[in-house]
């Protein structure tokens, strides 16, 4: 599974409106993250100037989406990527900038050795289990 | 086809992003897509290797400033002009968004050669680096002199190093070597730069 399947699967397609859904994740990821989306704030917004962080099981963020998306909007940034890495299972880390992002700059992260922030255009990668302060 | 070493001798620093795979180098010189008359191919993955610095040491990065000249270019207000809320355009050298100037640095590496392992047809495969003369990025700076090319009989395949390691991007289902490597996201056939190539991959550490 490569990073665009897994944002897409895990979080993004509680984003993109169902009737732009293409089957295909690359694709869909371009179409997510072109478009604004609606907030809980009434307002709209496109994916970017916030952190994420997606696992299998939750995603929590700084991305002011719907309630109905279900990402969990109570968790610090640096306690959100501790859990997610503590858990063992593949998770991704997202730092986003004011540009549009790409499915290329997607990566998942499957070892704590080898942790990737992905940002627009970048994915720095980080040792989890050495480096004790990468996350701030 | 056997296995063999291809060693590019380097007379300046190179710049290496990525794996730089002796399949994709081919790929490149060739213009195609398909390189499986030179290099063994098992349903799509290569036995060649990534390219490894010999003796590499790290050196500074080469920091480099992209200019368009943007000061001879006053029609570009109309290009840039869409992307501002104000209209407060104006053509500058200092600010990306002004159409100035954008710095770009790189990790540079110092290194008497490039290895690569691989199982193909060494003579043909030497017959077509050859006329290469720089390898890596900023070639046109003068990054990756290549002195010149040689190649040997080898023992490795391309695929699995001397301590059992990987050599080049493998999905992590197709290795059988064991041992504690760190998966990684990775495009393990070409096009590299497709994201629909990319999965769980074991990785030399060249590039980690």
């Amino acid at each position: 599974m490569n990073g665009a399947e897994f944002f897409m699967t895990h979080a993004g397609y509680r984003l993109l409106p169902k009737d732009l859904h293409s089957g295909d994740a690359v694709n869909d990821t371009e179409a997510l993250f072109g478009r604004s989306l609606p907030l809980h704030t009434g307002k709209s917004l496109r994916l970017s100037s916030c952190w994420m962080v997606v696992t299998p099981e939750w995603v929590a963020t700084s991305f002011k989406a719907e309630a109905s998306a279900g990402f969990r909007q109570d968790m610090e940034r640096k306690a959100a990527i501790a859990e997610a890495l503590r858990s063992g299972k593949p998770c991704m880390l997202l730092q986003l900038g004011k540009r549009t992002t790409r499915a290329a700059d997607l990566f998942v992260t499957y070892d704590r050795r080898a942790a990737r922030i992905c940002s627009q255009g970048s994915a720095a990668t980080f040792d989890a289990t050495k480096d004790k302060a990468w996350t701030s | 086809m056997q296995a063999f070493v291809l060693r590019a001798h380097l007379r300046t620093p190179l710049i290496q992003m990525g794996y730089t795979t002796l399949d994709a180098l081919l790929m490149a010189t060739l213009e195609t897509g398909d390189v499986s008359h030179l290099l063994r191919c098992e349903t799509g993955l290569y036995y060649a290797s990534a390219g490894f610095p010999v003796d590499g040491i790290a050196g500074p990065n080469a920091a480099f400033i992209a200019s368009m000249r943007p000061e001879h270019t006053p029609e570009w207000l109309d290009v840039i002009a869409p992307n501002t809320m104000k209209g407060d355009v104006q053509i500058g050298l200092a600010r990306q968004r002004e159409g100035g100037n954008v710095l770009n640095s790189y990790p540079t590496t110092t290194a008497s050669a490039v290895e690569w392992y691989a199982t193909g047809d060494m003579a043909a495969v030497l017959e077509v680096v050859a006329p290469i003369m720089f390898i890596g990025k900023r070639r046109a700076s003068g990054y990756g002199e290549v002195v010149r090319w040689e190649a040997e009989p080898g023992v490795l395949d391309g695929i699995v190093g001397h301590l059992g390691e990987p050599l080049r991007p493998i999905p992590v289902e197709r290795w059988t070597e064991g041992g504690d490597w760190v998966p990684v996201e990775a495009a393990w056939r070409p096009p590299y730069w497709e994201v629909r190539n990319r999965t769980k991959c074991y990785v030399p550490e060249v590039a980690l």
